[in-house]
């Protein structure tokens, strides 16, 4: 898959998967892979920056939890900003894929 | 990346975190939270490889730090990502303090160098005013003043009165006379700097002569002066008078200076006051020689003075003077004439204009003058000597009221009132209207009773004293008049008022009324500066009353050429 493709849907992405309930990193990962089945992998490298950076901006909020000897789990939430957000990101990329699709649709027909 | 853990740190990285973890601070609490994220999610990952591959835990672990990239780079953008606004704050915060310590430094060093200048201006201040306060320094210079006689060359002039005056400072004076020498010379020592007056009298010629000289400090000077050689002479004074004035009675101060004559370029001249007279001491100054109230002059009477012999001029007051060698000034600048003859040397003094008639306004002046007019006391004491007295011809009669046939009272309305009679001066508003004790007021009319009384050449001599706004005013037929020389009528004769004189002051208008050829008597507007209790006639007649005379004014003063035969 073309990284900047995916780098311009990480946020919504992300924004989606812990929409529903908290959740943290690895999890994130785990969720896009298996909802995109195994098309699309969130590299670490860029989900975490992003995760940081939505939580100073206040889409995400954070909170911790034990998750055995010596070990705590970070997870995010969506907050009331993120969820307004994500609608916006949600309409935009339906209305940009639908007008890709139809693009693509009508080329595939003069094909 | 071995900042944090090296290698396959991350493995353990909770535990080797512990020191972190223990330390305190916001960004000791950051690199925990990073590192403890992404070693949960290493873990996870190593976990999910060692079950779903079946690795052994080391393989899993290489294999999920291999799939996850650098995590290592991965923490330090973290971190910095999130120190980076804080780090930046902090910095601003930090600079901003620093720059405000500088400013703080910067301000208080310069308020600490004004106040310093402000303390060094203050001290300079301080000594310049003590500089400026301090009183002058006494300077010690010498001032020599040689005299000579004649000229530069010609002899010491011994005995010259020298002053040398001049104001020191705004309270303080110099003013040191000293006599020359015998060698003409006369030293003022120490003298401060400054311009100074020096005056010169010279005894031999009894001229006197001023200067000023500048006295410069630390350089002292010598004043060459010449003084005259001239003697003075003897100057006589003749008395004249075209009236028989007993020259006894009479006495003249005459002020008299001459010319200046230039002498080696200073101006010397003379000036003097005598009385001039020949009988007792002049023990009350007569004032006005100099045409000024302010002058006065009193002495031994003299017929002769000694002056220089140069043009003169001659200012003179009259006065007369009594046995006791009390004078009374008469009004100068008026009877006065006073000629120098240079061939004789001879100074007149004319007492009187001969052309004038003012020979009148002398007896005027000497009854006025001796107060037998302002004064009843000596009306009083004049009666009793004899009811009558003569002033160089002219018969003074004090008539006691108890004598008088009649009285006339004008009347006045508003307080203008004034009163004619024999003696007696009345105000009908002011004094006795009514008053018991005193002849009924009559009308002017009544002083026809004086007509049948006294011969045609009478005069009275009468005070005009009511005042209305401040002039004179006479009584003619039916109205007051205010001119002077108005006629008016008066005991039924036509009558002239010849006022010689008018003042504001109710003892300068006692006036000499003259009937005319064919008046046979003089009803007089009496309104006396005195009367009964000596109350004054005028609009503010109430105020004056307290500050009159209070003694009783019973007579009326008669003026005769020739003493009447039935007085």
């Amino acid at each position: 898959m073309d990284s900047q493709l995916l780098a311009g849907t990480l946020e919504m992405l992300v924004l989606q998967v812990v929409s529903p309930e908290p959740n943290y990193g690895y999890a994130i990962t785990q969720e896009v892979i298996q909802r995109s089945r195994g098309y699309l992998e969130l590299k670490e490298g860029s989900l975490y920056p992003a995760l940081h950076r939505m939580e100073r901006e206040g889409l995400l909020e954070s909170y911790w939890v034990d998750a055995g000897p010596k070990r705590r789990r970070k997870y995010y939430r969506v907050t009331a900003k993120g969820l307004e957000v994500l609608e916006h990101k949600q309409s935009e990329w339906r209305r940009f894929s639908a007008a890709v699709d139809g693009v693509m649709g009508a080329a595939d027909a003069m094909a | 990346m071995a900042a944090f853990f090296g290698g396959g740190g991350w493995r353990d990285g909770r535990s080797r975190c512990d020191g972190l973890r223990r330390g305190r601070g916001y960004f000791r609490r950051r690199i925990v939270n990073i590192i403890d994220e992404l070693a949960d999610h290493l873990a996870l990952a190593a976990e999910d490889e060692a079950v779903k591959h079946g690795r052994s835990p080391q393989g899993a672990w290489q294999h999920a730090i291999e799939r996850f990239g650098n995590p290592d780079a991965v923490a330090r953008k973290l971190w910095w990502d999130a120190m980076r606004e804080r780090v930046m704050r902090d910095w601003i915060q930090t600079g901003v303090a620093v720059v405000s310590a500088v400013v703080v430094v910067l301000v208080a060093v310069l308020v600490v160098n004004s106040m310093k200048q402000m303390q060094v201006a203050q001290v300079q201040l301080i000594e310049a005013l003590k500089q400026m306060n301090q009183p002058a320094a006494p300077a010690g210079e010498t001032l020599d003043v040689e005299v000579h006689r004649g000229s530069e060359a010609g002899p010491p002039a011994a005995g010259v009165g020298v002053t040398l005056f001049g104001k020191l400072n705004q309270d303080t004076s110099a003013n040191v006379s000293l006599n020359t020498d015998a060698q003409g010379r006369v030293r003022f020592s120490p003298v401060p700097q400054g311009v100074y007056r020096l005056t010169f009298r010279d005894p031999q010629s009894l001229l006197e002569m001023q200067m000023e000289h500048s006295l410069f400090a630390g350089v002292g000077s010598t004043v060459t002066v010449v003084a005259p050689d001239s003697v003075p002479v003897e100057k006589q004074f003749k008395l004249e008078s075209p009236l028989p004035f007993p020259n006894d009675r009479v006495v003249v101060a005459a002020h008299i200076s001459t010319d200046d004559t230039l002498i080696a370029g200073n101006k010397w001249h003379c000036s003097t006051s005598v009385i001039v007279g020949n009988k007792g001491l002049c023990d009350a100054p007569i004032s006005g020689a100099m045409h000024s109230p302010a002058y006065q002059v009193k002495g031994e009477p003299v017929q002769s003075v000694r002056i220089p012999a140069l043009p003169l001029s001659v200012f003179v007051a009259a006065g007369f003077m009594d046995a006791a060698g009390k004078v009374a000034t008469v009004e100068q600048g008026r009877r006065q004439t006073k000629t120098y003859d240079a061939g004789t040397q001879v100074i007149t003094v004319g007492l009187t204009d001969p052309q004038s008639q003012q020979a009148e306004r002398l007896v005027k002046d000497y009854l006025y003058s001796t107060r037998w007019l302002g004064n009843s006391w000596d009306v009083r004491e004049a009666a009793q000597r004899g009811s009558q007295w003569t002033v160089d011809g002219y018969l003074i009669k004090a008539i006691p009221v108890t004598e008088v046939e009649s009285v006339a009272m004008v009347e006045s309305g508003e307080g203008k009132a004034s009163l004619t009679g024999k003696g007696v001066r009345l105000r009908e508003k002011y004094i006795y209207a009514g008053s018991p004790g005193l002849p009924a007021i009559m009308k002017l009319p009544d002083l026809a009773g004086l007509n049948k009384e006294y011969p045609p050449n009478y005069r009275f001599l009468v005070s005009f004293g009511g005042m209305t706004g401040g002039e004179l005013f006479f009584w003619r037929g039916d109205q007051w008049l205010s001119e002077p020389g108005a006629t008016f009528e008066v005991a039924l004769q036509q009558m002239q008022v010849d006022p010689l004189s008018f003042g504001s002051h109710l003892f300068d208008i006692t006036e000499l009324i003259r009937a005319n050829a064919d008046t046979v008597a003089a009803g007089v507007l009496a309104i006396f500066t005195m009367a009964d209790e000596g109350i004054f006639l005028g609009e503010s007649g109430k105020d004056r009353e307290q500050e009159s005379n209070k003694e009783a004014f019973p007579y009326l003063l008669v003026v005769s050429d020739t003493p009447p035969a039935d007085l």
